[in-house]
């Protein structure tokens, strides 16, 4: 199901990219992002939370992956803060229904932009970046961790130089009195964390690469694809936002978000159809 | 082995398990010289039962320091699929590959 709505809407957002590049007019391309898209982002997040929660729940205190599945939870429980925050009340008045109360001050959406960002970026990133750390320990405990190869480094190696630059870049720029506001500032640790993050999704998917298709690395799998493709959209925001990427290509590249939200989701969900496989043998 | 045995204690004439069990006893030594060399068997049939859970890979790498006899197979996979599903699923997985693997042998 959860691949199947994906799908679907991919498909309709190919379809509203198609008009939209005949056209020129952006807007096809903008109901999808913010209507079925704002919808099913939030919807993969309670998903995601609920799976999450149900596969806590089946790990007892001192099981290996009882702490890591708590720390997933709290990640996806952060996701969906941010994702309502963010994609209804944060957003712009004509899909955030909220703000037509009347009364409703405009101040508020703006709050509720930063909070979201606070909670869909650092906070999740910092958990799910633990939770992954914690699985890994898990991996080397079984013999069954994976190595880095040279292209993996190679990225690495890249994508780290890009963040230390970035730092550097700030670091000047706040020595020159540059003022950046909340939502600015709140993004600095971001990449940081999205680094760490690739090279424990490329370290988990050399793993499970390694030891072949179980029921137990799907799991891990889902989580190594939704990390990478988190960052895909990442780097999508960052040459938007340095004009690299001109409409419409900036908006495809936002389509990017929807898969990553749909294969956390399945993460869970492959846990627990793991445990219940063993469930139902044993 | 339990079915090893079983199989010895029926195919033995009526009369002779009623009047003398001992006469059983060369019966069940043969179910249980078949039964040994059955054994390697064992780490197979194991290494097919987890193979679903862990992969192919991992599961030879699991059972790589495993004798084919299969002497400390349940020691050596029960741990880690604990680390993965837990210590309740686990033992309930291994249950069932002990049902499956070693006792219908």
């Amino acid at each position: 199901m959860i691949w199947l709505a994906t799908a679907v809407y991919l498909t309709v957002g190919l379809v509203a990219f198609a008009v939209t590049v005949a056209t020129g007019n952006y807007r096809w391309v903008s109901v999808v992002l913010d209507g079925p898209g704002a919808i099913l982002t939030v919807s993969l997040a309670v998903l995601q939370l609920w799976l999450s929660a149900m596969v806590c729940r089946q790990f007892l205190p001192g099981d290996a992956l009882h702490a890591t599945w708590l720390l997933i939870a709290f990640s996806a429980a952060c996701d969906l803060a941010g994702s309502i925050s963010v994609q209804v009340l944060g957003a712009s008045p004509g899909m955030n229904l909220v703000a037509h109360w009347p009364g409703w001050p405009e101040q508020v959406t703006a709050t509720f932009r930063i909070f979201g960002l606070i909670m869909g970026g650092i906070l999740r990133l910092s958990l799910l970046a633990a939770g992954l750390f914690c699985v890994l320990r898990v991996y080397r405990r079984s013999g069954l961790l994976g190595r880095l190869v040279t292209i993996d480094r190679i990225v690495l190696l890249v994508i780290g130089a890009y963040v230390l630059l970035e730092a550097w870049d700030t670091g000047n720029a706040l020595r020159h009195g540059k003022a950046f506001d909340l939502g600015e500032a709140l993004r600095w640790p971001v990449d940081p964390l999205l680094w760490l993050l690739l090279a424990e999704a490329m370290l988990l998917a050399r793993s499970v690469r390694s030891a072949g298709m179980g029921w137990i690395h799907k799991t891990w799998k889902a989580f190594s694809i939704g990390v990478l493709l988190m960052i895909l959209g990442d780097i999508g925001l960052w040459a938007t936002s340095y004009g690299y990427l001109q409409l419409p290509w900036s908006a495809a590249a936002r389509f990017v978000w929807l898969p990553a939200a749909a294969a956390f989701a399945a993460a869970p969900a492959c846990q627990l159809e793991a445990i219940r496989a063993a469930g139902a043998d044993g | 082995m339990r079915s090893a045995l079983q199989s010895a204690v029926r195919n033995a004439p009526e009369s002779e398990r009623a009047a003398n069990p001992e006469a059983l006893l060369p019966q069940v030594l043969a179910s249980l010289r078949n039964w040994e060399s059955s054994r390697p068997a064992v780490k197979r049939k194991v290494a097919a039962a987890i193979e679903a859970y862990l992969g192919r890979q991992a599961t030879e790498r699991v059972l790589g320091p495993v004798p084919e006899s299969g002497e400390n197979v349940l020691s050596t996979i029960e741990p880690v699929l604990a680390l993965f599903l837990g210590n309740r699923t686990a033992s309930r997985l291994v249950s069932h590959v002990v049902t499956e693997s070693i006792v219908r042998i």
